[in-house]
């Protein structure tokens, strides 16, 4: 299968006055229905990358390919769309809107999408709930919910629109191991069932070692690159 | 449109403390607005009804004092302008009157009852007595009181040429100024001009349906008519006091303005405050995928609710606080202290500007809104 | 192979005691040498043994009892290591081995098994264990002066560890120390000890035999 991400010599560098570059040629790519995790050192630019993967950034210079498609010259608009349709973010903390529900933060990407969403939709979006093991809280406030529940809530989120791809930011980072084996499995499960491309961004060895893929950076350079 | 909708209504109401606060600064000022405007209106139209309503708003005179009517021409003059409502004619004589040894000047004006009637309201002024016919005349009540006379007295009333006559009161007027009360005698004209062996008349007065307009179809009249009669308008007699309104309109106008500069300051710098507390919010919406316009959205649907809301909770109040007003500010006999004119029309633009400005308070919020990158709020938690 | 299929009944049984005489009996009786038990019997049964990481429970468990019976099969065969390394006239060199899994490598029943082997060659052997902390180690190199640091990796994020190990190691050695790695890990990444330091990449005993006699010319 080809490959759903790909950056090209990718360099990024902060600030105009004191420059601070944080990757330096960074080339990767990620093959459509594989599970990869990225480990490295905190500050050595793994949520740089992965931001820029995710059309959040944008690299100082190098190319950017989701889909097939470059990203980097997009406007902010086909960009919006681009993140809406084709990828999915889970982040450490979670990110819901702490004024809707369960069911309705579930919701919220195929409303930005759709404008209002049909009885299918709710009733995927109910199945999603289902599949991360929330059905019996889907109409609490999302702040009503513990960590774990929240970061699941995310999850069931990012998938609404099918995306492609679901990139991860430490999802597990401020969970307990009993949640991080949860989540694991559940996006394990959905790699395998839906074939999501996923790109996981962690700390935790038990994630990291269960991938079919590890990317190790380090200081803005991709450091080591194996497989299983 | 649908979500940013939805989501600013989520977002007005998971804060109802906030939003309620801001609603009612806003009904407060489209209360006061309104509740402003309506007493200042109603302040002006009673102080003008009191100067003009009750007298004519155009006045044809001579130079020579007494002319010729020509009696077809108060029909011909009706018709230069559709805004003449009524044409009376009159004949003004000073006099004095002499009761015991008390010598009062006073005006007699001969008048046509049934003309008249539409420019004085002579028939309700009247509050004892019957109307002037034949040669029985009406004083005020303030002559009256001074003669000590009461309706079927007779009063003897002396020309300023000379002529003396015996007349019989037959009715007692109140104009409600002083002024007039004291001096006007009303008789009727034909009656008059006998008695004064005077046959041309004084006067031709006119009523127009709008007052406000009268220089207008005074300058009409005057292009129309007689070059040697002199027309004039109560606002050329009246620029005083047209003045001391226009100064009270711009204060209250001011008033409207810094209430509504009030308002809208306040709804700004809430958004503004809202923006930064959703910004996180914000920021997760965009990184799903929402469009800066949509996202700008919820911040302009969140100024407007807040404006319907305002302004509907400000109509009501501001109608409250009207109602109040004139039940509970009233004279010793009931009459309410200002006749406050109550417009819908008025509250309706009130309420309409407040919401507008609502909308347009929430602009900067809303721009800032759409500038907002997501990566700050992902990055910084 | 008859003996492979025998011993793996026993071992697919879970049954400790038959597969451990069996095997040591494979051994007294001459019929297998050490080399034959470790590379056609013991480390096939072992590769086969793999849980998939979605087939948990049952699974691992079973991993773990057949593991612990070939690290008692591998435990009781030391005393034929010697025999046979003196039966086949090995000179003893004077080198040593040192043979260790990085910090979280559990695996260690192929780093025992190369660790009899370097034995087997006349290296002097030290099996340091699993789950090592490089720091616990390192401070012993500048004493021991192995030849060779083996590190056997199986988990393949275990290379990190790997990586951290190696450079630790070369920033305290004060001479010329090669370090081979090898293991499950790296099967599917044959580059990668060139990244993370070690000098040397060692899958099959066949290769590290070839090694050996290549180090005695
Ligand atoms: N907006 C920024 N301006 C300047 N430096 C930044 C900015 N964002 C991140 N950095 C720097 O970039 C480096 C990489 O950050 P990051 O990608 O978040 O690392 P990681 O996710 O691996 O911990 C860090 O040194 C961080 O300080
Ligand atoms: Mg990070």
């Amino acid at each position: 299968m080809g490959n759903v991400i790909e950056l090209k010599n990718i360099n990024k560098i902060y600030g105009t006055i004191i420059k601070n570059q944080v990757l330096y040629d960074v080339n990767l790519s990620f093959k459509e229905g594989t599970f990869n995790s990225i480990i490295g050192a905190s500050g050595s630019g793994k949520s740089t990358i992965l931001n820029i993967m995710g059309t959040l950034d944008k690299p100082t210079s190098g190319e950017v390919y989701i889909d097939g498609k470059r990203t980097d010259l997009m406007t902010k608009n086909e960009l919006a769309e681009v993140r809406n349709k084709k990828i999915g973010f889970i982040f450490q903390f979670h990110y819901l809107l702490p004024e809707f529900t369960a069911l309705e933060n579930v919701l919220i990407p195929y409303l930005i999408k759709d404008g209002k969403a049909p009885k299918e939709v709710v009733k995927r979006a109910e199945e999603l709930l289902d599949l991360v093991g929330l059905s019996k809280v889907k109409n609490n406030r999302a702040n009503n919910m513990s960590g774990g529940q929240q970061q699941r809530t995310a999850i069931a989120r990012a998938l609404i629109n099918n995306p492609k791809i679901i990139l991860a930011d430490e999802p597990t980072g401020n969970l307990d191991s009993e949640s991080t084996d949860a989540i694991y499995d559940i996006m394990r499960d959905i790699n395998e069932k839906l074939g999501t491309t996923f790109i996981v961004i962690t700390h935790d060895r038990r994630i990291a070692e269960r991938a079919d893929r590890i990317v190790e950076i380090n200081d803005g350079k991709v450091h080591m690159d194996i497989v299983r | 449109m649908r979500l940013p909708f939805k989501i600013a209504n989520r977002f007005l109401w998971s804060n109802k403390g906030q939003t309620l606060l801001i609603a009612l600064g806003i009904a407060i000022g489209v209360a006061v607005q309104i509740f402003i405007g309506s007493l200042i209106t109603g302040l002006q139209d009673s102080l003008i009804n009191k100067t003009v309503g009750n007298s004519p708003q155009i006045k044809i005179t001579s130079d020579d004092k007494y002319f010729d009517l020509d009696s077809t021409s108060l029909d011909e003059i009706k018709s230069i302008d559709t805004n003449i409502t009524s044409v009376s004619y009159a004949l003004d004589i000073p006099a004095l009157i002499s009761k015991d040894s008390k010598n009062n000047s006073v005006l007699l004006r001969g008048l046509d009852l049934d003309r008249a009637d539409k420019i004085y309201n002579i028939k309700s002024r009247i509050i004892d007595g019957k109307p002037f016919w034949g040669d029985r005349v009406n004083i005020g009540k303030d002559l009256a009181k001074e003669l000590n006379v009461a309706v079927g007295d007779k009063i003897n009333i002396r020309t300023s040429d000379g002529k003396l006559k015996e007349f019989l009161i037959e009715g007692i007027y109140d104009f409600k100024v002083a002024n007039l009360n004291k001096s006007w005698i009303l008789i009727n004209i034909s009656t008059l001009q006998e008695f004064t062996k005077q046959n041309k008349i004084s006067s031709i007065e006119i009523k127009t349906k709008d007052i406000f307009l009268a220089d207008k179809v005074a300058d009409n009249i005057k292009n129309a008519i007689d070059k040697n009669l002199k027309v004039i308008n109560w606002k050329e007699e009246n620029e005083e006091l047209l003045s001391g309104l226009k100064g009270q309109s711009t204060s209250s106008i001011m008033i409207q303005v810094f209430v509504l500069i009030a308002v809208v300051l306040g709804i700004a710098s809430v958004l503004a405050i809202t923006v930064l507390q959703k910004s996180k919010q914000i920021g997760i919406l965009k990184a799903m995928g929402i469009k800066d316009r949509q996202a700008s959205y919820i911040f302009l649907f969140q100024g407007l609710i807040l404006g319907i809301l305002g302004g509907i909770l400000g109509s009501a109040l501001g109608l409250g606080l009207l109602y109040s007003f004139s039940k509970f500010a009233v004279n010793p006999d009931g009459t309410p202290v200002v006749e406050v004119s109550i417009k819908y029309s008025f509250i309706a633009f009130s309420a309409f500007v407040a919401i507008l400005s609502a909308g347009a308070a929430s602009l900067i919020p809303a721009i800032k809104s759409s500038k907002l990158n997501p990566i700050e709020v992902i990055k910084n938690g | 192979m008859e003996f492979y299929n025998k011993f793996m009944e026993y071992l697919e049984a879970e049954d400790k005691e038959k597969a451990v005489f069996y095997a040591l009996n494979l051994l007294e009786e001459n019929k297998v040498d050490i080399l034959t038990l470790y590379t056609k019997i013991l480390a096939p049964s072992l590769n086969n043994m793999f849980c998939k990481s979605t087939e948990k429970g049952v699974c691992i468990w079973k991993e773990h009892v057949r593991s612990s019976i070939i690290r008692t099969i591998i435990e009781c065969a030391y005393p034929h290591v010697i025999k046979q390394r003196d039966k086949n006239g090995v000179e003893r060199r004077n080198e040593s081995v040192v043979v260790v899994c990085p910090q979280d490598e559990y695996h260690e029943i192929g780093a025992r098994m190369v660790a009899d082997f370097y034995t087997l060659h006349g290296f002097d052997t030290v099996f340091v264990g699993a789950n090592t902390p490089k720091e616990d180690f390192v401070s012993a190199i500048n004493i021991i002066k192995p030849k060779y640091v083996v590190i056997s990796v199986t988990n393949y994020y275990n290379i990190v560890n790997a990586e951290r190990a190696i450079k630790r190691i070369r920033e305290i050695a004060n001479y010329d120390l090669k370090i081979i790695v090898g293991g499950y890990a790296f099967r599917a990444n044959k580059e990668i000890y060139k990244n993370i330091g070690a000098d040397y990449l060692m899958d099959s005993f066949e290769e590290i035999e070839a090694f050996i006699k290549e180090g005695q010319k």
